[in-house]
């Protein structure tokens, strides 16, 4: 008989050359091997063939589609030990797979990543992750470990200011940044008045802000989409971690619900600020209550070897109480059941259901009066997700995602006898979709392309009385609607390109652009961001606002990707963007449509990042050179001005060293040129008072802001499995009085004479919080 | 929580702009002295009393038919005593100053009289001990209103920007309205309210003043919304006025 071999030869030679090679799939999950944790966006390359290659999705699952034959496929994270596999392909497999972390080397930070040159070879850009173990050691304010603060220290984001927990993204306003927590929506991001977030980073597994270059499955806001991904829990094993510090503390559980199949985790925070005043021999100050708490719960299993069920949910409230006289408490709580399903070896399907809920309550009780005010927002949303992995060289993605608002802007209750009225201001619904298709295709070994297209709608229905108004913003008409019928709809495309382009090895560059619709809008009566601010959707006087961005980009890794450089420029234009007439009154205004106005707005900046990501000093520099201006007819005679938001220069230096296997220290050195803002160009006499006279809108700034912070990591025990450390920090470390806001006024013994009065609020602020993890 | 924040005065440089015309006008009802008062804006720091200006014409009408010029009487004051005014009508300013005219209109409200004035003792909480003194008062049901509290204490009228006191009844329409003035008193003490009423846009300027002088942490600051048409600044009003007063004993 002819040898196996020659035969194999004779074949090749016969068969013709356009009958294709018959292909088949490896498909499966990549974790971590310690504690069952999926790695989000492992990859998986076939050795001798780097360019062909998967990654993990958001929920660990891969798909490798390869013609038959014989391959190693080497399976990597940054942070933990490679795999190899060999495999004969002659048919589909599945192939789990768990990557053991690297044993901490104590002189090294492990940051623990997807690939060590993604910077240079992803296809996203305008994009910043976050492990939320990297950012332990970044000194924050109370010592409070925040990854909205910490994002704030990096380019295109600018914090809003001190007791503010809003931020703002490459010139665009507070409420266009999408925070999604497991993929539901939070309106609140911020506890007591902003000081805190309200992301527990002990639960957190990944925190990804898009700033530019959205993918197509992402929607409803215009300029950043923070992607905040919880941890499952431990799989294998039990372990409890937390901390207590001097203004919270906090407390991890997680545990294996059946070993290898299903955990739980459960995470909780609390301030205690006011337990002090319990000592106090007041009574009113006894009775009273400050504090917040967040409350994180997620729970999975799998179910058979194609479907994975996740329940998480996300409980948090802030409460203020003095004695019984006054009370405000404030929050969110969201629920999220998930259902992966494995379709095929090549389709991962994703199917989640969401409720979401913000709303506020404040009670009074003097004078025989009991008084209760309530606002609400909720959302009911259905997501469908689909990936398709066609081959190596497309990846798909579609879905749809649908979510039912509900707004409830104010209600007023009083008890019997009262000297106030009930009042009910008119609710409102609206239904938001969307449909989306994406493609990630690799073209060339160098060349890569994502585009897709993304349609989303906007209906705004009864049951609700909707208002017409003049110019003036007086009411000239009113209609009341049933429930369900529509008041009016909007709609369009929303295209998301983006282009990668590998100069090198080491280098590439890239490019995109996208459309952005934003249906809902928060209105806010000050510049610090309240509880009481108020989400409104589009309407029959509202229009959606449209954020449209290009971005072009330089990257290149240097030593080894030791060193990773980013240089991008973006250039955004926004439609409809609102602000409010002078005296506006958005308090418990049934009207308060009226009291808007409309305009545009344009942003411009370059951003330059550096970042080392390994050896004993790790950390960041980033600098944005940056403006946003904004044009409407009624404000500043319609002449151009800046927002508030406009910052020329915003520089953010962060430090974190090894000193030695226990000791670690850090530092933040943060500088900002001061935000736009309207002083007075005179003063007058009216009503016996100094009154200051305004004219441009936004024609000054700020003084400069600067501060730097310092921490000091102290690990007093560390084995395999438990650790403790002492953290200390001190934050504005020179005690730089910067600005919280200037007023002007007369002075207040010599009434005739007119001063500019600064108020800052924070200089030094020590702080120690003793962690644990067993 | 209550960390202390610091404050402290400090150097802002301020651009001059360019003087605009500031003018205060009131009409009150009943039998009383119209006054107004025309000025200019000054340079924020200026120490220098603001220009006055005294070669005005300022006439008052109103939708009955009346004309009436209001006489220049020194110092950038024009006064026209024993004007008789009625709730109800509209009346109308105009000023013209070299070859600039502005014109405002305000519809005097019905009067809404205190109905008394209310002395409670109080212990201390954060507060010394002492008596809260309040003005009672019933607003009138299905309409809006709008208030200004004036208060005088010991024969001296407050009137720093911090005392500026404003009422509307958007959650208490119809309903008996207390007027507290949040501080407290001791026997002897003399205090006399004027509860003034008028009608919306006045209102406004008011609220929109209140802004500028205490809260300028608000979106953006900006002049108060002025009633007068052409380009000054300033407020023209039409008040009723109710008062009474109590010796805390």
């Amino acid at each position: 008989m002819y040898p196996k071999r020659f035969l194999n030869f004779l074949m090749l030679f016969l068969i013709p050359h356009f009958v294709t090679a018959q292909t088949f799939t490896i498909s499966g999950n990549i974790k971590d091997a310690s504690n069952g944790e999926d790695l989000i966006g492992a990859i998986v390359t076939v050795k001798g063939q780097p360019n062909k290659g998967s990654s993990a999705n958001t929920y660990g699952f891969y798909s490798l589609t390869l013609p038959a034959g014989d391959y190693t496929l080497i399976y990597q994270y940054v942070g933990y030990t490679s795999k190899e596999e060999s495999i004969s392909l002659q048919r589909s497999q599945t192939l789990n797979v768990g990557l053991a972390p690297t044993s901490r080397n104590l002189d090294e930070v492990v940051v623990r990543t997807e690939r060590a040159d993604k910077n240079v070879s992803s296809m996203q850009m305008s994009v910043f992750k976050l492990d939320p173990k990297q950012i332990e050691s970044v000194p924050v304010l109370f010592g409070e470990k925040d990854i909205i603060k910490t994002l704030q220290l990096t380019p295109g984001v600018k914090a809003a200011g001190e007791g503010n927990a809003g931020f703002y993204v490459r010139g665009g306003a507070a409420d266009q940044n999408l925070i999604l927590l497991d993929e539901a929506p939070v309106y609140n991001a911020s506890h007591m008045l902003g000081f805190f977030s309200v992301f527990n980073s002990d639960a957190l597994k990944d925190v990804s802000l898009y700033k530019g270059a959205i993918p197509a499955e992402f929607g409803g806001r215009g300029s950043s989409v923070m992607d905040v991904k919880m941890r499952d829990g431990n799989n294998k094993n039990f372990g409890a971690s937390g901390g207590i510090g001097l203004i919270a503390s906090r407390l991890t559980l997680e545990g294996p619900i059946v070993k290898d199949k299903g955990s739980f985790i459960i995470s909780g925070r609390r301030t205690y600020a006011d337990l002090f005043l319990k000592l106090s021999s007041e009574d009113r100050l006894k009775n009273s209550k400050l504090y917040f708490y967040d409350l994180n719960v997620k729970a999975n299993y799998q179910l058979g070897k194609r479907d994975r069920i996740f329940i998480s949910g996300y409980f948090g409230r802030d409460v203020f109480g003095f004695s019984d006289v006054f009370g405000f408490d404030w929050g969110n709580a969201t629920a999220t059941i998930r259902w992966n399903h494995i379709i095929s070896n090549k389709i991962f399907s994703n199917t989640a259901l969401i409720f979401s809920n913000y709303n506020y309550r404040i009670k009074l009780q003097f004078d025989g009066e009991d008084i209760t005010i309530k606002s609400a927002i909720q959302d009911w949303n259905l997501k469908q997700d689909f990936n398709y992995t066609l081959n190596t060289n497309n990846n798909i993605k579609f879905g749809f995602n649908i979510i039912h608002h509900t707004f409830k802007p104010g209600s007023i209750t009083v008890g019997g006898n009262s000297n106030f009225n009930n009042q009910q201001l008119t609710g409102r619904k609206a239904l938001e979709g969307a449909l989306y298709v994406q493609n990630d295709m690799r073209i060339t070994d160098k060349l890569g392309v994502q585009y897709g297209l993304r349609y989303s709608g906007f209906n705004f229905m009864g049951d609700a009385t909707a208002y017409e108004f003049d110019k003036d913003g007086i009411k000239t008409s009113q209609r009341k609607y049933k429930e369900w019928e529509s008041i009016a709809y909007y709609g369009g495309f929303e295209p998301r390109i983006a282009a990668k382009y590998e100069l090198a090895a080491t280098s590439s560059i890239k490019a995109s652009y996208n459309r952005n619709y934003q249906y809902m809008h928060l209105l806010s009566n000050s510049t610090t961001s309240a509880p009481t601010d108020l989400w409104v959707p589009s309407s029959n006087n509202v229009k959606p606002q449209i954020v449209d961005q290009y971005s072009v980009g330089y990257f290149r890794n240097f030593k080894d990707n030791m060193f990773e450089l980013s240089l991008e420029a973006y250039y955004k234009t926004l439609q409809n963007q609102i602000d409010y007439r002078n005296g506006a009154d958005l308090i418990f205004n049934e009207e308060i449509e009226g009291e808007l106005v409309y305009g545009k707005g344009k942003a411009y900046g370059f951003e330059v990042l550096v970042r080392k990501q390994t050896g004993r000093l790790t950390g960041w520099v980033s600098y944005t050179l940056s403006r946003s201006l904004r044009q409407f007819d009624e404000i500043n005679n319609g002449s151009e001005y800046p927002a508030r938001q406009d910052r020329i220069h915003d520089l953010a230096i962060v430090a974190m060293y090894d000193l030695t296997k226990k000791l670690k220290i850090s530092g933040n050195w943060i500088y900002y040129t001061g935000s736009a803002t309207t002083f007075p160009s005179g003063k007058y006499v009216v009503n016996g008072m100094q009154v200051p006279y305004y004219t441009e809108r936004n024609g000054y700034r700020m003084p400069d802001y600067h501060r730097l912070d310092l921490g000091l990591t102290w690990v007093t025990r560390k084995t395999e499995r438990t650790e403790r450390s002492w953290n200390f920090s001190l934050y504005n470390a020179y005690g730089r009085q910067n600005a919280y806001t200037i007023s002007f006024r007369q002075n207040e013994d010599n009434p005739q004479q007119t001063e500019a009065v600064q108020v800052a609020l924070f200089t030094w602020v020590p702080s120690i919080t003793y962690n644990f993890k067993f | 929580m209550l960390l202390a924040s610091c404050e402290k005065v400090v150097n802002i440089d301020l651009n001059n702009a360019a003087a605009q015309y500031v003018i205060e006008g009131a009409v009150y009802e009943g039998i009383d002295t119209v006054e107004v008062q025309i000025a200019k804006t000054t340079d924020y720091y200026g120490r220098a009393p603001q220009e006055q200006i005294n070669n005005a014409i300022v006439t008052l009408s109103d939708d009955a038919g009346n004309l009436t010029n209001i006489p220049f009487a020194g110092e950038g004051k024009y006064l026209l005593p024993n004007f008789q005014a009625f709730a109800g009508r509209r009346y109308d300013l105009k000023v013209v100053i070299n070859g600039n005219e502005f014109n405002a209109s305000s519809v005097m409200p019905q009067a809404v009289n205190i109905d008394s004035v209310s002395v409670e003792f109080k212990n201390a909480d954060f507060r010394a001990a002492g008596y809260e003194v309040a003005a009672r008062f019933t607003d009138a049901v299905n309409e809006k209103n709008f208030y200004r509290l004036v208060y005088i204490i010991n024969d001296t009228l407050q009137n720093t920007p911090n005392d500026l006191y404003l009422l509307d009844d958007k959650f208490n329409d119809g309903k008996p309205i207390r007027a507290d003035l949040f501080r407290r008193f001791e026997i002897g003490d003399k205090v006399e309210f004027e509860l003034l009423s008028m009608d919306e846009q006045v209102f406004d300027f008011f609220t929109t003043l209140n802004d500028v002088l205490n809260n300028q942490n608000g979106p953006a600051p900006a002049n108060p919304n002025s009633n007068i048409k052409g380009g000054a600044l300033g407020y023209f009003a039409t008040f009723t006025s109710s008062k009474k007063g109590i010796i805390v004993n």
